[in-house]
């Protein structure tokens, strides 16, 4: 029983004696039980039945008798049935939400390690997106170094600083302070990941430290106690990736700084593609750095993220010249005279470990270039000659800032230019009123993709403005 | 029966307007009924349901959803048209016997409920020398089938509630004299507000509430039942029932309190009155019979529960 306060019933009993009135005839019941009545007729008769417990009774008693719906007979588990595939539709969507969470998740996650490293360094995040806004971020960076330049120890401190435990933060400090071979690595860090970023970062990467490379001369110059301390950092922050990239301090402390910058920028701004950023690659010098200080940050640098598609070049204490198609973890040597079959160089797979060391040690060219950067002379120069056999032996590297160009320059004369990665090489001989480069080449500068030079073993400077094609020859 | 109220303009326009439509409909060559005469039992049926001042439209409306087809069959069985009673019998027999059994649940009770309806159909009860057939009241409001079986439960009902007033009457009076006179003191819970205020409350509710309240606190009718009288959902029903036991409960209270009792009173009163409840039910029941006739054998009842009251009845009544 429902909770109707019993006194209702009582007075609902109550006015039983509705017998005065007429009950309504069997038609109308018959109307009001078929729902066939309306408006007064059925207010009526409702009225009529409230009161008249008998015409209820009619009324209940006339309903036809109710048609037994067939009951479907139950059939074995229907995974069919709306309620399953209702369930079943719930289930695939939380299933398919939790997957494409954990792919965006294992997708963002070096994106979002990219990007603390772009935040870090404001300037280069931008430039990712485009090659314009690239240009424009870089000549703010070029003030800026220059303010640097005249607080050269707030810049060591910052670098000093910088170079903390985090694989991005370190690499950004040594970036901010080293110029050049920081931030052409962090770019190449940051390039690789993300697919379709590859190649504009680093290109405009390797323009953003032009500016900053006066800096460690500078700090050098102005503050000889700070150099090398900034340097120390550099080196041991350096991974084997800096290697060519970082030769960059070297150009651009030989060429008249900032206007360098602004041609620099400008090309880029045009979307030129062959960056004009070419580095020349010296000999190793021999400096005192352990390779474990050395392999530090690369263990960092070695994270899955860091595999880049990006070819990386140097040369191996042998005089070969080697590309590393995966960030640094294995060298091949390339042979270039495929064309002319001068020699025929088998491909070998380097140990890391081997190429590892290799890399550390061309990497302590830039402190020691940088020191000496101001004047603008080979450090190279320092090489080891004997190393010249009867085969061919490279000595000297240019790798444009997308590392598509490649100048490489050795023993005798041998002048190699690729413009393809290193897939095709063409042999260069510059030759200027008859005389043909002959000497050994120890050193390759390239500021542009038109301008550059190239220093032989004796001292002959020969200097190119378009691209190759004709030469100067400067004693 | 016949139509007392003059037939009006309107209808006997919207009549002759629509026979020939409904003629053709009604099937009446089949069972031999004159066009005529379909015309006098339209004019009659629409005269006796339509209200007075109806106009020709609403006669037209009211003509239109009549079962023309059931009507004349029925009509034609009362003139007595063998070819009419032929098509009654296949079609309604079975259902008529099926039904009585159905309202009367029992083989005999039906077979004798379904006879006797039997009996007056065919006329065989005559009045004022005239052999009246009860199929001539039919009037088409419903289907035939359903008319049927109204008639079959309102004549069950009338036997069973002649049957129970038979036993009844033994039974009250045995118990029922306690009640028979006026109790001489009303019950103080049965407060005069309380009563009042649920009057009014039950009056502010509408006939179709009213009546569902009655069917399931009185007649004691499932939900289901009383969905299928009203022809909506059982669910709709039991909704029903909740909201308006809250609000009966509600409104009372209110009325009490607006007739000057506080909450908690009115609250008390509401809930304290069970028992009452049934004295009072009993007593409106007793109503129903004379109450002098008892008054002589209330001496030899056994003094039940109501032992006090019923000595202070005594008094009064000696007194």
């Amino acid at each position: 029983m429902r909770n109707l306060p019993k006194i209702v019933q009582a007075r609902l009993q109550r006015p039983t004696p509705a017998t005065a009135e007429a009950h309504p005839d069997a038609d109308l019941l018959t109307a009001f039980g078929e729902r066939s009545l309306a408006g007064r007729e059925r207010d009526q008769v409702l009225e009529h039945l409230a009161r008249c417990g008998n015409c209820r009774a009619v009324v209940a008693l006339a309903l036809p008798a109710q048609v037994e719906l067939p009951v479907p007979a139950v059939r074995g588990a229907n995974w069919f049935r709306w309620p399953v595939l209702r369930w079943a539709a719930v289930t695939a969507g939380v299933v398919l939400m939790a997957w494409i969470g954990t792919v965006q998740y294992h997708r963002q996650r070096p994106k979002q390690f990219a990007s603390s490293a772009y935040d870090a360094k404001q300037a280069i995040t931008t430039p990712a997106q485009s090659t314009q806004a690239a240009s424009q971020v870089v000549v703010p960076q070029a003030g800026m170094r220059k303010e640097a330049l005249a607080a050269p120890r707030a810049q060591t401190a910052l670098a000093e600083k910088k170079a903390a435990p985090p694989a991005g933060e370190v690499f950004h400090g040594r970036a901010y302070s080293a110029g050049a071979g920081g931030g052409a690595s962090v770019g190449g860090a940051i390039g690789r990941p993300v697919n379709g970023l590859n190649v504009e970062p680093r290109r405009d990467l390797a323009f953003a430290p032009a500016p900053q490379s006066p800096a460690p001369a500078a700090t050098a110059k102005q503050n000889p106690t700070s150099g090398p301390a900034q340097q120390t950092v550099e080196v041991s922050g350096a991974s084997q990736m800096v290697e060519v990239q970082s030769e960059g301090v070297q150009v651009t402390t030989q060429s008249a700084a900032q206007n360098q910058i602004q041609d620099q920028a400008n090309p880029n701004e045009a979307g030129e593609q062959s960056s004009a950023d070419r580095v020349g690659k010296a000999k190793p010098a021999l400096v005192q750095a352990s390779p474990g200080l050395v392999r530090a940050p690369l263990q960092g640098a070695n994270s899955s993220f860091m595999k880049s598609l990006v070819p990386r070049w140097t040369i191996s204490a042998g005089g070969a010249l080697q590309r590393s198609l995966d960030g640094g973890n294995t060298w091949l040597e390339v042979n270039v005279a495929v064309d002319d079959s001068m020699r025929v160089s088998h491909l070998r797979r380097a140990q890391t470990e081997l190429a590892t060391t290799e890399a550390g040690a061309q990497t302590r060219t830039v402190p020691k270039t940088s020191a000496e950067g101001k004047a603008g002379s080979n450090s190279a120069r320092s090489a080891d000659a004997s190393a010249a056999s009867a085969t061919m032996i490279f000595r000297a590297l240019s790798v444009s800032s997308n590392a598509a160009e490649v100048w490489a320059g050795g023993s005798r004369g041998a002048l190699y230019h690729t413009v393809d990665g290193g897939n095709r090489w063409s042999r260069v001989v510059p030759s200027a009123a008859g005389i043909v480069l002959a000497g050994d080449i120890i050193s390759i500068q390239f500021s542009d993709p038109r301008n550059g030079s190239v220093t032989t073993s004796n001292a002959e400077v020969w200097t190119t403005g378009d691209d190759g094609q004709t030469w100067h020859r400067q004693q | 029966m016949r139509a007392t109220k003059p037939i009006s303009a309107s209808v006997q326009s919207a009549v002759a307007d629509l026979l020939a439509e409904l003629h053709a409909k009604s099937g009446c060559e089949k069972i031999g009924l004159a066009r005529e005469s379909l015309a006098a039992i339209l004019c009659e049926v629409a005269t006796k349901y339509l209200p007075a001042g109806n106009t020709e439209a609403g006669a037209r409306t009211f003509l239109l959803t009549l079962r023309i087809e059931e009507l004349a069959l029925a009509r034609a069985c009362a003139a007595g048209s063998n070819s009419a009673w032929e098509l009654f019998l296949t079609r309604y027999r079975e259902k008529l016997y099926q039904s009585a059994l159905r309202i009367a649940r029992e083989d005999s009770a039906a077979r004798d409920l379904a006879d006797s309806l039997y009996a007056e159909l065919y006329g065989t009860t005559t009045r004022d020398g005239e052999r009246t057939c009860k199929l001539a009241s039919f009037t088409g409001r419903g289907s035939l089938e359903g008319w049927l079986r109204t008639v079959l439960a309102q004549e069950f009902v009338n036997r069973y509630r002649r049957t129970k007033r038979l036993v009844s009457l033994d039974e009250e009076s045995e118990d029922g004299a306690q009640f028979a006179a006026p109790d001489p003191e009303p019950l103080p819970t049965a407060d005069s507000r309380l009563e009042s205020a649920t009057d009014a409350a039950l009056a502010a509710l509408c006939s179709e509430d009213r009546m569902v309240l009655a069917a399931y606190y009185l007649d004691g009718r499932t939900l289901a039942e009383i969905a299928r009288m009203l022809g909506v959902h059982e669910s709709t029903i039991s909704r029903k029932m909740d909201k308006l036991a809250k609000s009966l409960r509600k409104k009372i209270l209110a009325g009490m309190m607006q007739q000057g009792m506080a909450r908690r009173q009115a609250e008390e009163a509401l809930e304290v009155d069970v028992r009452d409840l049934k004295v009072d039910l009993r007593r409106s029941l007793a109503q129903e019979s004379p109450a002098a006739t008892f008054l002589e054998k209330k001496d030899e009842l056994p003094f039940q529960e109501g032992g006090v009251k019923r000595q202070k009845l005594e008094t009064g009544n000696t007194s």
